[in-house]
């Protein structure tokens, strides 16, 4: 008969002690790489649904916030697992470059068209185009741009395409572009008490620190501001064993609770896509 | 402003606990050159600075004509004389800056004086390429520009070779000869024999003697003068005619 | 390693041809920076030189002061320049926020320490061989510093150089006050770290070799003239 030296036994014992300490524990959870938009990333959303997101689907989110342009570059080199972006054009000619990839539409918020409290080239409450057109001929209003590759950016171009001005021409050095985050915009245009686009979510989540602006413009169609999910068509019919499915999924299914709950100062700004 | 008589009062220097020189009483009167003589280290050096106000005793006074001050018109020349990065008249221009007169009569001085010492072709060059002897006629035209009561000459031949100490020595008489009162100290006998007109002998930092040159050569009051001469000179040395 | 070979490639395109995007950028950092060293200059040589110059009470002091000024990073100098100059501030009236003014301001800021804490270590040291000689040539203190300056005038030049390499590579002051504006405040240092963040690393690329070009060039044309002039003062 083998007689186990006392050493022999604390070590079984540990080990079973282990083990048993690994049954009761949680659910693994997975972490899961996004790319999305610093608008998105600074609106705050992902940070609120982050333990919601975690206790119910044990799903982690890595989050790449970049513009627009290089969210969906990112994506379409594999660096990340899926995206949450909001330019519909560039999603589409993205779906057209790579095939197997899906588009959900997810939430939509929308644009807001800020503005000096003088409102020197008097846009509020106008539809939006004729806004940017008073804004144009007006001598004393400027205008702050993104001027990276943003979904805001994007926006911006289109609403000048609408109004068919040049913002560099008719303006000229009244239009300042920044090429910053949504965030370092603000602050430019809170400075230079000027007009300047910006998404309702980092709007709300920037309240009291911009004395010199109001919203001038706040609803108006072209304004409204979609995100979709972009996720592997592979990954989402996989949404139980794939963690990038299930996180995908997860966000898609809880949207309209989503709406509902996301408020900021009061605001709810966002509604379910339909 | 007038220098003379210079009157130095019971200084010790550096410091009453160890001092170098030690409750030395001194007077800078009358014309011509007189020599420092004494050992290395006696402090010679020391007390010509301490008369050109350079540094200041810890002990006792130095006083210009009653002044606790020291006037203008002295200038002194160290052992090696520095000089600005600049060519050879501009030094000398900066040496001027602060004398009264126009620039005209200025300009003319500095030439003039450039001649005397034999660095006229010399007016353009850099300063710091001199050689030695060089050096010490230009630092000499520096101080001879500002016509001074009073110059001071630390061992102004020490590190030159017999021609260069034989022009500079020829400046040096030139200078006395147009009014300059000269102390200059050396430990070369010889030169002191030949150059001055009073010889002051410095040991156990005080002064031990206060005499004529040719009679100090001649008869050495103090043991340590006549140890001293002793010493530095060969067995026929004779004193000059 | 193609990738990047093609970039720089198109990069050195974009240098050759002189490409306005680069040349207006180039024109306002040149304009920015060189600014910063005149009035840099301007405040930190003489208070260098006096520095260097005399003796006072306090002076250690002093002179340990403007040696820690000189490691205060660039952006906390934004910081304080953007406090400053922000329409909540005390000197928001002048406008200079989002303004080459403002961006010349916190450069100044940068560039002064530095030139007077080396002018000071230049001055002194010719100080410490001319103290005695300066003293007797019963020079009086304007007189004087004018002799110290003149005597240092190759070190002061490299002096300059160094102040106007630190204005023209430093990035934090200039996007804090300047906002990189498109064709108003953006510089060669703020329009690299854009470029670069949005991908195009073309223009980023080009910018980066013109910005090196022009420091190195300088550096070289200032050495050797300071070198040159340095043999024929002193042979």
């Amino acid at each position: 008969m083998v007689t186990w030296s006392r050493r022999r036994w604390l070590a079984a014992a540990l080990t079973m002690g282990m083990v048993s300490r690994s049954w009761g524990q949680e659910a693994q959870v997975d972490a899961v790489r996004l790319a999305t938009t610093t608008s998105v990333d600074h609106s705050g959303l992902l940070a609120w649904l982050a333990p919601q997101l975690r206790r119910e689907a044990q799903v982690v989110l890595q989050v790449l916030a970049l513009g627009t342009g290089k969210a969906l570059a990112v994506l379409g080199r594999g660096d990340a697992d899926f995206g949450i972006t909001h330019d519909p054009e560039a999603e589409a000619a993205f779906l057209a470059q790579h095939p197997g990839w899906l588009r959900k539409p997810w939430l939509i918020g929308r644009f807001l068209l800020v503005g000096p409290k003088a409102d020197p080239a008097d846009v509020e409450g106008r539809p939006v185009t004729d806004a940017f057109v008073r804004i144009a001929e007006t001598d004393a209003a400027l205008f702050v741009s993104r001027g990276d590759q943003s979904g805001t950016h994007a926006r911006e171009r289109t609403l000048w395409a609408a109004a068919q001005i040049d913002p560099r021409a008719r303006l000229g050095t009244r239009y300042r572009s920044v090429g910053q985050g949504m965030g370092p915009t603000l602050v430019i245009a809170n400075e230079m008490a000027a007009y300047t686009l910006v998404d309702e979510g980092t709007w709300l989540a920037l309240q009291g620190r911009l004395p010199n602006l109001e919203v001038v413009i706040a609803s108006d169609p072209l304004l409204d501001n979609p995100y979709a999910i972009l996720v592997r068509e592979t990954a989402w019919k996989n949404g139980v064993q794939d963690p990038v499915g299930r996180a995908a999924r997860w966000l898609w299914e809880a949207r309209e609770a989503i709406a509902r709950g996301f408020e900021v100062h009061g605001v709810h700004p966002l509604r379910p896509a339909p | 402003m007038a220098v003379l008589p210079v009157d130095v009062q019971g200084v010790s220097w550096p410091s009453e606990a160890q001092p170098v020189l030690r409750n030395l009483t001194w007077r800078i009167a009358g014309d011509g050159i007189t020599a420092i003589l004494g050992e290395n280290g006696a402090g010679k050096s020391s007390l010509l600075r301490l008369v050109a106000g350079l540094i200041r005793p810890a002990v006792g006074t130095v006083t210009w004509r009653g002044a606790t001050t020291p006037p203008a018109a002295i200038r002194w020349v160290a052992q090696q004389p520095q000089f600005l990065r600049a060519s050879v008249a501009t030094n000398l221009w900066f040496a001027a800056l602060p004398l009264p007169g126009r620039w005209s009569a200025k300009r003319k001085r500095i030439s003039a004086v450039l001649e005397r010492v034999g660095l006229a072709e010399r007016a353009n060059e850099p300063a710091l390429r001199l050689s030695g002897g060089e050096r010490q006629r230009l630092a000499l035209a520096r101080a001879w520009l500002a016509q001074p009561e009073l110059l001071l000459l630390d061992e102004p031949t020490a590190n030159l070779d017999p021609g260069a100490t034989a022009a500079v020595e020829r400046l040096i008489q030139e200078m006395r000869s147009s009014g300059i009162r000269i102390v200059m100290t050396t430990h070369h006998l010889a030169q002191a024999a030949r150059l001055s007109d009073e010889v002051v002998f410095l040991a156990d930092g005080e002064i031990s003697e206060q005499t004529p040159t040719r009679q100090f050569f001649a008869a050495p009051k103090s043991v340590a003068a006549r140890r001293f001469i002793r010493s530095e000179t060969p067995w026929w040395f004779r004193l000059p005619e | 390693m193609n990738h990047a070979l093609e970039a720089l490639s198109q990069a050195l395109t974009l240098v050759v041809r002189w490409d306005e995007t680069l040349a207006s950028i180039v024109r306002l950092s040149l304009e920015v920076s060189g600014s910063a060293l005149f009035f840099g200059a301007l405040l930190g040589l003489p208070l260098g030189a006096v520095l260097g110059a005399t003796q006072f009470r306090g002076r250690g002091l002093v002179v340990a002061l403007l040696q820690s000024l000189l490691g205060v990073p660039s952006v906390v100098v934004g910081v304080v320049v953007f406090l400053l100059l922000s329409r909540a501030g005390p000197l928001g009236f002048l406008g200079w926020l989002y303004d080459p003014a403002g961006m010349v301001v916190a450069q100044t800021l940068l560039v002064a320490p530095l030139v007077a804490a080396i002018t000071r270590q230049v001055v002194e040291g010719a100080r410490e061989r001319l103290a005695e000689e300066l003293t007797m040539m019963r020079l009086g203190f304007a007189e004087r510093l004018f002799a110290l300056i003149y005597d240092c005038r190759f070190s002061l030049l490299l002096a300059l150089f160094s102040g106007f390499a630190r204005a023209a590579s430093e990035v934090g002051a200039v996007m804090i006050v300047g906002g990189n504006i498109e064709g108003m405040t953006r510089v060669m240092t703020t329009a690299i770290a854009l470029e670069t963040a949005k991908g195009d690393l073309t223009l980023a690329l080009a910018l980066g070799i013109v910005l090196v070009g022009i420091v190195a060039t300088i550096h070289l044309v200032t050495s050797g003239l300071e070198a040159l002039a340095r043999r024929r003062a002193e042979g």
